[in-house]
């Protein structure tokens, strides 16, 4: 499920995982297609409403091929914020679906980070607070008309409802939400270049930065051959992002000189263990064991690299994928890419 | 998925209603006749099928057709397109300067607080 076009516009879309060319127009199903503007919870409601019972059909009793039943497992693929949007209302602090950690410390949720901890908590294997399924199943029950009252969502304490204020759509594994590659690649390349950015402005001064940013593009635009796309919010569409991470050298040569040595071959690390994940991310095929592990660890070093070596960089949500919820999904599905 | 947004974009003079909801129903109803009729019905097509392998590709180093030889690298042919590209890069630099001039100035004011 995905908004996006102009006029924008959410398309539901069906595709079978482990077939040749899985991302192929061709070898999807547009089931449906609806005028929307905003991920809003009434909309994605309303849009999932006619197919809802049909899917849980789909689940529960599988599909018959050549004259065998066989079972069914919906895989949930789109924006995180769609998730999101599904079942969590504005007064959320643990708002991911997959994981439970809050955004950032804070003096406010002191007693609820304890607990769960936070998204800069990046120095675990795993997360300690995954989502559970059970949990969204006992929510749909206590957002259902016919709930008791002191059952209803309403009545849930925070470390009950755990920001989820809205009954879910959707109640699969959450372990089951698949990463979309294309959107951490996307986020993730503009980081990365705005890190660039970000060093000059704090080791030198503001204009030093704005030269440099300049420089920049035209490095980006001469050397490596890409241009923001204005249809695509002004920033690099996902090939260009590819070319950027190929040619990460001439990105890091244009900080040479202006930034310590330190942060200079920090920001040449992290442009080749991003370069290394992308790869193994955008795969559309079985990966061996050897090399979950090793995204494993590139993960792991990458995001401890961002955060350790650069104190101002948050952990912000696509990092969170990238370092928990990408290698999980690798290790028990084999493919990222599908 | 994205590519089904971009089918959409490019294919949108074809499924005009008087309403929205109706574009999209006429989208997803012609949909379903294409699928059931070929795969192929699906996808614009975007070029001629070549006749024999390397027809149209450049052979040799000093061929036209080749990448280098084309525009950018190489010596630019349209000075609109250029300035064009020049501006969005500016643009673009401007965005990320102006969020990352936020963020340092942010840390660095929690530093000197501290």
């Amino acid at each position: 499920m995905d908004k996006g076009g102009s006029p924008s516009s959410v398309k539901i879309v069906l595709g079978a995982i482990k077939q040749h060319l899985p991302q192929k127009l061709g070898n999807t199903i547009l089931v449906a297609v609806c005028p929307a503007t905003k991920d809003k919870y009434e909309e994605v409601s309303q849009m999932l409403g006619t197919h809802l019972e049909q899917d849980r059909q789909l689940v529960r009793e599988g599909v018959v091929v050549d004259g065998v039943r066989r079972a069914v497992r919906l895989f949930l693929s789109g924006d995180y914020a769609m998730h999101d949007a599904r079942a969590q209302g504005a007064e959320c602090h643990n708002a991911r679906l997959n994981c439970l950690s809050t955004s950032s410390p804070s003096a406010a949720n002191a007693a609820l980070d304890s607990v769960v901890g936070t998204l800069h908590d990046v120095d675990t294997l795993r997360p300690s607070h995954p989502r559970m399924a059970a949990h969204l199943v006992r929510m749909v029950a206590a957002g259902a008309p016919a709930a008791e009252p002191g059952q209803r969502i309403a009545d849930l304490s925070q470390v009950d409802h755990l920001s989820i204020v809205r009954p879910p759509l959707f109640t699969i594994d959450p372990r089951q939400i698949v990463p979309l590659p294309l959107h951490l690649l996307l986020g993730i390349t503009l980081r990365l270049l705005r890190l660039a950015v970000e060093f000059v402005i704090s080791c030198r001064r503001g204009t030093d930065g704005k030269v440099f940013a300049y420089s920049l593009a035209e490095t980006l635009r001469c050397a490596v051959r890409v241009s923001p796309a204005p249809y695509h919010g002004g920033v690099f569409i996902g090939r260009d992002c590819r070319t950027i991470a190929a040619a990460s050298d001439v990105v890091c040569r244009t900080i040479l000189g202006l930034v310590p040595e330190r942060h200079h071959h920090a920001c040449k690390r992290l442009w080749i263990l991003w370069g290394r994940l992308g790869r193994t991310m955008s795969r559309a095929g079985l990966v061996e064991v050897s090399e979950v592990r090793q995204f494993r660890a590139n993960a792991r070093d990458f995001v401890q690299l961002m955060k350790r070596g650069f104190p101002w960089v948050s952990v912000s949500p696509n990092l969170r994928v990238v370092l928990h919820h990408d290698p999980e999904f690798l290790e028990r599905f084999g493919s990222i890419g599908l | 998925m994205k590519s089904w947004n971009g089918f959409l974009n490019q294919n949108a003079a074809k499924y005009t209603a008087v309403t929205k909801v109706g574009s999209c129903a006429i989208l997803v109803r012609a949909m379903a006749v294409a699928r059931e009729a070929s795969g192929s019905n699906l996808v614009r097509p975007t070029g001629r099928k070549l006749e024999r392998e390397g027809t149209l590709r450049a052979q040799k180093s000093g061929d036209k057709r080749k990448r280098e030889k084309k525009t950018r690298s190489g010596k630019p042919q349209c000075v609109a397109i250029v300035e064009k590209a020049i501006t969005e890069g500016r643009q673009w630099a401007e965005a990320v300067l102006q969020a990352g001039d936020r963020t340092a100035g942010t840390f660095l004011a929690r530093v000197a607080s501290q």
